[in-house]
């Protein structure tokens, strides 16, 4: 059964998120691709929309307008690490508590889930079409200038989004303990 | 002068052709690799995080088929491989397989968000999307074409290594192979959003055994092995991979690949390089016969019709959901099983004595050699 993750995420859920739960995930998620990434390391301003305890997800929606209302038809999630250098910043920020995405990130950056509380979130690659099925509706955030489309920032009314902690606040990193077990298997393989 | 095969190809019908391989490449995951995504499934543990990720990606596979929609992430490159004898004209393919890609971006089909290096632009108008890879493979016999759509960072990665190495220390050998490859797949740790296929060629050079490893991709999985002694080794990988428990997307459990496809060529003898694609459960790629006028004559790796389910919507579940229908679905593929099992066994017990050999009857046209699907 699935922990009901409901967001923004305050202090004490935060400490009911040990590694390994899987999660469905109930509010807004905020989104940010490359171009995202790029402008706010330009000194970009979060909007205010973003709450503090928000989760931010990696991910380039891609959704289709019906009317007045966006349709979700893909929501794939990026691979994390290379939105590693803001993570220490937004932690300390608060405007996020938490980080949605694929793959982790490393040591050097992880450490800092333990100063400011944070947690990471591992959703399911390769599912993108089945992902949009939980995100009931969608708003482009004024953030930037010039970000259009996939690019621009989100933010995605979600529910259900099935999503695994694999990073909490205690320092516990899941794919870590998993490496650490597949290293054991390999040398007994070897044997 | 044109080779006989050449002089009958249509222009319009080979374009027809690759719009038609790559749109359906785009959406429907083959039927090898949708079988082995099932039996991962009802191997893998009941309640784990492996298992919840493997039935979304089921899903989305679904969904996909459903809605005909771009199934996965953005593809970064069209790739095209043609086998053909080696008379036969190229330049109609690369003409049919440009302007294919060029209208599959301007009708949505492939989502992509290209754009040209080193300026940065977006790619318009004559080059917009994608400009599709078109490699040529001379066989003899009918003309076949294979698509396959990676993306570029989850879908699928390349790795090159060489034999001695400290994994396999000594004289290279198959053995060695086998164990460098389990351990590049440790590396990988559940990259790219697997379990996928791990297609490995050995012998020549990386570079250029990279791009045969890409024939190994293209074997559907469970079909006979060209190189019948590499068997055994593909075996010893899949088992040996499996058994390091790094599960679907690094997130624990039995199924870390589907199949490994092995392929092998002249090599010096100390020294063998071993080529590595590894791709995700989504490996969007199919393969087509052409008949005499370039138009398809049968479809090789889809699933049969009426397996394509078209619900109107597509549906909502929750992962226990899903889970419940998944055991549910292997039970009743089990009672099935049993019953056929059963009524084959009773069938044998009351068979008469066998009446003499009689002629046979004029061989049927065999499954799938339909003309172009609709």
């Amino acid at each position: 059964m699935a922990f009901e993750l409901n967001l923004p995420i305050d202090h004490p859920t935060l400490l009911d998120l040990s590694v390994g739960t899987r999660v469905a995930i109930q509010g807004t998620v905020i989104t940010a691709g490359a171009e995202v990434h790029r402008q706010l390391a330009e000194g970009a301003e979060i909007p205010e929309e973003v709450v503090e305890g928000s989760l931010l997800f990696h991910c380039r929606p891609h959704l289709v307008r019906k009317g007045k209302r966006f349709h979700a038809l893909a929501i794939e999630p990026e691979v994390s690490a290379p939105y590693e250098p803001q993570v220490p910043d937004w932690l300390s920020g608060r405007h996020f508590r938490g980080f949605l995405g694929y793959g982790g990130f490393s040591d050097e950056v992880f450490q800092h889930f333990r100063r400011f509380t944070g947690c990471y979130l591992q959703t399911f690659a390769g599912a993108g079409a089945s992902l949009a099925r939980y995100v009931t509706g969608a708003r482009e955030l004024p953030f930037g200038s010039g970000l259009k489309g996939p690019d621009a920032m989100w933010a995605l009314e979600v529910g259900n989004l099935p999503a695994v902690v694999t990073m909490d606040f205690q320092g516990s990193n899941l794919l870590q303990m998993i490496s650490q077990g597949t290293a054991r298997n390999l040398a007994s393989i070897g044997e | 002068m044109a080779s006989p095969k050449s002089a009958a190809l249509r222009a319009p019908a080979l374009q027809a052709t690759f719009e038609e391989l790559l749109e359906r490449t785009s959406w429907d995951l083959p039927a090898d690799l949708d079988r082995a995504l099932n039996r991962a499934i009802e191997d893998e543990i009941s309640g784990t995080n492996g298992r919840a990720g493997l039935l979304e990606v089921r899903n989305a596979i679904d969904h996909a088929r459903a809605t005909r929609t771009l199934l996965g992430t953005d593809p970064a490159a069209i790739h095209f491989i043609v086998e053909a004898p080696a008379d036969v004209d190229q330049k109609p393919f690369l003409e049919a397989a440009t302007a294919a890609a060029v209208n599959a971006a301007k009708s949505g089909t492939i989502r992509t968000n290209a754009v040209d290096l080193p300026n940065g632009k977006p790619r318009r108008g004559k080059t917009q999307g994608l400009a599709p890879n078109v490699r040529f493979r001379t066989q003899d016999g009918p003309i076949r074409l294979h698509a396959w759509l990676p993306s570029a960072s989850e879908n699928s990665v390349a790795l090159s290594r060489t034999l001695p190495c400290t994994e396999a220390p000594g004289a290279p050998s198959l053995e060695g192979v086998a164990k460098t490859v389990i351990h590049a797949i440790h590396s990988l740790q559940g990259q790219p959003a697997g379990p996928g296929i791990i297609a490995v060629h050995v012998g020549g050079d990386p570079i250029g055994g990279l791009d045969r490893a890409l024939d190994q991709l293209l074997r559907p999985i469970g079909g006979k092995h060209p190189q019948r002694p590499l068997v055994a080794i593909e075996q010893q990988i899949v088992d040996g991979a499996n058994q390091l428990m790094i599960g679907a997307q690094g997130l624990g459990g039995r199924s870390t690949i589907l199949a490994a496809h092995v392929g092998a060529s002249e090599a010096p003898a100390d020294c063998w390089a071993i080529s590595v694609l590894a791709t995700s459960t989504v490996c969007r790629r199919h393969t087509v016969t052409l008949d005499d006028k370039g138009g398809i004559a049968r479809w090789e790796t889809t699933l049969a019709e009426s397996a394509l389910r078209t619900p109107k919507e597509p549906e909502t579940a929750s992962v226990a959901e899903l889970e419940e229908r998944a055991t549910k679905a292997a039970a009743a593929e089990e009672a099935a099983r049993k019953r056929e099992a059963k009524k084959a066994a009773a069938g044998k017990k009351a068979a008469p004595k066998k009446a003499p050999a009689k002629k046979a009857p004029p061989a049927k046209a065999a499954v799938g050699t339909k003309t172009k699907k609709k």
